[in-house]
């Protein structure tokens, strides 16, 4: 009852307010991606459920802020919202760069709820700067290659794409990593440049690089993933009415999911781009699957051991990313 | 005495000399280059060349900005300005000396921020983990060395010099 | 005031004050400076600014504007680039303005392996306008080729803008390459016949030179074994996909450099200036990226893009009308934005409605990409025309702007050309 007339008051009350407050969104990923319309329904509930009271404009592709520029770019106000990853600013996110990790994610969903839990749970220092909407992470990346890879010697010396994280997995699968951005990449791998590359499924349609290689070794138990944020000015939030507070907070929780799932319809639709284009999907051997695991142990003790450094408790860390992904399953 | 002229002298010596930073990081970069693709056909590579490259990129260009900037090397559309009489034109030279000295002075001021944001986020390249602080700091670099460069210009403007 | 007028104001502005002999690339990162400052904050302003400085400067896939620009220096102080001009004057120089299409032909070539215009003129700046000098080519001729020829990287694949569009639209990107093929060889004739035109109205552009028998031609050659090799080596691995363009500048430079220096072509004077004229022209060039960067986050945060997309799409015109209009945005965007930035903040709004009017998207980027390549050399953001006037330190701006009216002209033809015949940009693909 007292809940209904708080709504007719707030509906009245709406009209009044001479000015709406807007907001502008920074999103890295191009326009037409499924991520970018995914952040834009966002911005539309929210616009919805606060009658109106809030307007957020758009600026995908990096228009407003690059990349790597996204996340100091809502510390310092040039957007109020921004969504890139953890990973274009290494070093910046010590805790956060666990999610990451080659822990063998099954797929989108579990991996993006798992980096919500992983944050709540840890809160970490380094996104006490910011106001944390929510995050989303993709589905295992996975091996593409030109060639096919069945065993950790096919893999052997191959001039594989990867950056940052994916580039230690590459060493320590014996292959040599070529650090190139995801845009570069179709072209790279076209002209032979490199062989391969480590990406989730979904790049394969996305970026089309499904065009430009020819096998995917599934090594879903190596299965990494690139966590990323959608973070708000924490001043801005804290200035906004309690009612719209209330109503980002909502939305936000509810697009944990609905990221989820793009990500993982995202991945189908790379499956099936990859088969039309008559590639073949390589499934790694129970053996197999094991000595890629083990080599791969390395990447993990190393993060382990940095935290470590850094006065951070890596090895809870990673515990607790391993528990929160087989409670998922 | 102090001498506009003579002072004016010794600063773009020194911007030359500065301009040996970036001609350095100009040839760094060929030699990585084509170390790395020569090294690609015995199936090695040289670890972060690509971040390497982006920021010998970075030295090159702000270690080349005093230097360009006092070769009157950027490009301005010179169409009008000179058809004007002689105290506009002095005017407008000594607006535009003022203007890019209020710029550079604010990029350098800013880089200096944002190389130590940063710095104290421990931000380092995604292969090499090198820190990309000293790199931003670069920029500041070349671009407080440039200040020099543009107050001789205004001062030479200002005595009715045409340096053109 | 709404963010609309600040920008309109910045666009009058950035008219006005280009006049005011600031150096363009200061005058653009000023202007976006204090209008996103006035419509976000200044405070955003100012750490935007450090932060697309530092992106742009240390930008891997620039760094392929060193290093060509660095080739085609040491290719000049070396005498290398006289001697294949000389072979060139045999072969075509008693064509009115033979040396002229002679570059077209030789920027064609270069901007199909590598992506970067700005690198396309550069290059070819460096290397061809002291030679058609001494050839008494008039410099509106010599300075406009090249500007325009450089823009040919963009249409004539590998290119940039294909590929982003590719994306942004989920179109084929190998469809697009082979969709730009007609299409750029009939920019290229057009321009051969821009030239043939312009030096029959105006001989004085690009003199008629003597006749040489044959035996004078080979001989020419003989001095251009090494370059030969070096452009087969750069070129082919480009091509063949051993490197990437920033690796093959690099390698191009290094092979250059080695052959100049085993003939004990290059002394060390002619070094130094070859590596300070490198550093020059590369700050130069960056400085107007960066600033037309600031610019266009400016123009961004206007929203005037997506204002001008949402009226059109809102108007009541047959479909004709409608991408008349369209394409006349692009060209007036492309004379503000930089073309990749044009393109993202556009086709969001724009494809969907060419899909409605029943257009091909596969001939729609292409003429996309055809009205941006103009964007590159009309004023005032025509970077490609500043690169060239960098380069060619002795020619006035307008003189070259002036060049680039009968190259443009060209492009402008070939565009109108797509209109009724989109066959010349599907046909290619339709094979496949
Ligand atoms: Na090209
Ligand atoms: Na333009």
């Amino acid at each position: 009852q007292s809940d209904d007339s708080n709504q007719e008051a707030q509906k009245q009350s709406a009209p009044e307010k001479s000015e709406t407050i807007e907001l502008s969104y920074s999103v890295f990923f191009p326009p037409t991606h499924a991520h970018s319309k995914a952040a834009e329904d966002w911005a539309r509930q929210v616009e919805a459920r606060t009658d109106n009271a809030v307007k957020i404009n758009m600026y995908p592709g990096g228009t407003l802020t690059g990349a790597a520029e996204c996340y100091d770019g809502v510390v310092s106000g040039i957007s109020d919202i921004g969504m890139s990853c953890f990973a274009y600013t290494r070093g910046r996110f010590p805790v956060m760069e666990a999610v990451d990790l080659p822990l063998g994610y099954p797929d989108g969903m579990t991996a993006t709820r798992v980096a919500n839990q992983f944050y709540q749970q840890m809160d970490p220092e380094e996104l006490k700067d910011v106001k944390v909407l929510y995050l989303h992470a993709h589905g295992p990346g996975l091996l593409h290659t030109k060639k096919p890879v069945e065993t950790l010697a096919d893999i052997e010396g191959m001039q594989i794409r990867s950056t940052g994280l994916s580039a230690k997995m590459v060493q320590a699968l014996g292959a040599t990593p070529v650090a190139m951005p995801q845009g570069d990449t179709y072209e790279a791998l076209q002209k032979g440049v490199v062989e391969g590359t480590f990406a989730p499924m979904e790049t394969l349609k996305g970026w089309r690089q499904g065009d430009v290689i020819d096998y995917t070794t599934n090594c879903q138990e190596i299965g990494y993933t690139t966590t990323m944020f959608a973070v708000m000015n924490k001043e801005k939030f804290n200035q906004l009415p309690e009612e719209v507070r209330d109503v980002i907070n909502n939305v936000s929780n509810e697009w944990i999911e609905v990221h989820g799932q793009v990500w993982d319809d995202a991945d189908k639709e790379g499956l099936a781009y990859t088969r039309e284009q008559g590639n073949e999907i390589i499934e790694l051997s129970q053996e197999q699957s094991a000595r890629w695991k083990e080599a791969i142990l390395p990447v993990i003790d190393d993060y382990i051991t940095d935290a470590r450094e850094n006065g951070l408790e890596g090895q809870k860390s990673v515990d607790l990313l391993r528990s929160l992904i087989e409670k998922q399953n | 005495m102090f001498s506009v002229i003579r002072a004016n002298r010794y600063i773009a010596r020194a911007a030359a000399a500065v301009n040996w930073i970036a001609a350095a990081a100009i040839v760094l970069m060929m030699l990585v280059t084509t170390g790395d693709v020569v090294l690609r056909f015995f199936r090695f590579s040289i670890p972060g060349a690509y971040e390497t490259i982006g920021f010998l990129g970075a030295l090159a260009i702000s270690f080349s900005l005093p230097y360009t900037a006092a070769e009157k090397g950027h490009i301005a559309v010179d169409f009008l300005v000179p058809r004007l009489p002689r105290t506009a034109r002095i005017v407008i030279h000594s607006i535009n000396s003022l203007v890019s000295l209020a710029l550079f002075a604010i990029i350098a001021w800013q880089s200096l921020v944002y190389g130590s944001v940063l710095k104290a986020s421990n931000s380092v390249s995604a292969t090499l983990e090198m820190p990309i602080y000293p790199f931003v700091y670069g920029v500041a670099a070349g671009c407080i060395l440039l200040c020099p460069v543009l107050v001789m210009d205004l001062l030479l403007r200002l005595r009715g010099a045409e340096t053109q | 005031m709404t963010p609309t007028t600040i920008g309109l104001i910045g666009i009058a502005a950035l008219f006005l004050l280009i006049f005011s002999r600031l150096p363009v690339g200061y005058l653009m990162a000023v202007i976006g400076i204090v209008g996103f400052g006035t419509i976000v904050s200044f405070d955003a302003a100012l750490n935007l600014t450090a932060r697309d400085v530092f992106s742009v400067f240390s930008s891997y896939n620039l760094t392929v504007i060193p290093l060509f620009v660095f080739m085609g220096q040491i290719a000049f102080h070396s005498g290398i680039s006289s001697r294949l001009f000389d072979a060139a004057y045999r072969f075509v120089g008693h064509i009115p303005g033979g040396l002229a299409i002679a570059t077209i032909g030789a920027c064609a070539g270069f901007s199909a392996i590598c992506g970067s215009t700005n690198a396309t003129a550069a290059t070819m700046g460096a290397a061809t306008l002291p030679e058609m000098k001494r050839y008494n080519y008039k410099p509106e001729l010599a300075t406009g080729v090249v500007a325009a020829g450089g823009s040919l990287g963009i249409l004539i694949p590998p290119s940039v803008v294909f590929i982003v569009y590719g994306i942004l639209t989920e179109q084929s990107i190998g469809e697009l390459f082979v969709a730009g093929l007609l299409p750029g060889l009939l920019l290229c004739v057009l321009m051969v016949a821009s030239i043939l035109i312009w030096t029959r109205m105006r001989p004085d552009l690009g003199p008629k030179g003597e006749k040489f028998t044959l035996r004078q031609k080979l001989a020419s050659l003989s001095g251009l074994v090494e370059t030969l090799v070096i452009f087969v080596l750069v070129m082919g691995g480009l091509f063949k996909g051993i490197f990437t363009p920033t690796e093959a500048g690099g390698i191009g430079a290094f092979c250059t450099l080695a052959v100049a220096l085993i003939r004990r072509n290059l002394s060390m004077e002619g070094f130094v200036q070859a590596l300070f004229e490198t550093t020059r022209i590369t700050c130069m060039i960056l400085v107007i990226v960066a600033g037309a960067t600031i610019f266009s986050r400016f123009m961004a945060v206007t929203r005037i893009p997506f204002d001008i997309a949402g009226w059109i799409t809102a108007l009541d015109m047959s479909p004709a009308m409608i991408m008349c209009l369209i394409i006349g945005v692009y060209f007036l965007g492309g004379c503000f934005i930089d073309a990749l930035a044009l393109v993202m903040l556009t086709i969001p709004i724009f494809y969907p409605v060419i899909l409605e009017l029943g257009y091909d998207p596969i001939w729609f980027g292409v003429v996309i990409v055809l009205v941006t390549q103009i964007g590159v050399i009309t004023p005032p953001v025509g970077v490609n025309v500043y690169v060239v006037s960098g380069v060619a330190r002795d020619v006035p701006l307008n003189t070259i702007f002036k060049g680039v009216v009968p190259m443009l002209i060209a492009m402008i033809i070939t565009t109108l050309l797509l209109i009724p015949f989109p066959q010349i940009a599907l046909y290619l693909p339709g094979l496949l």
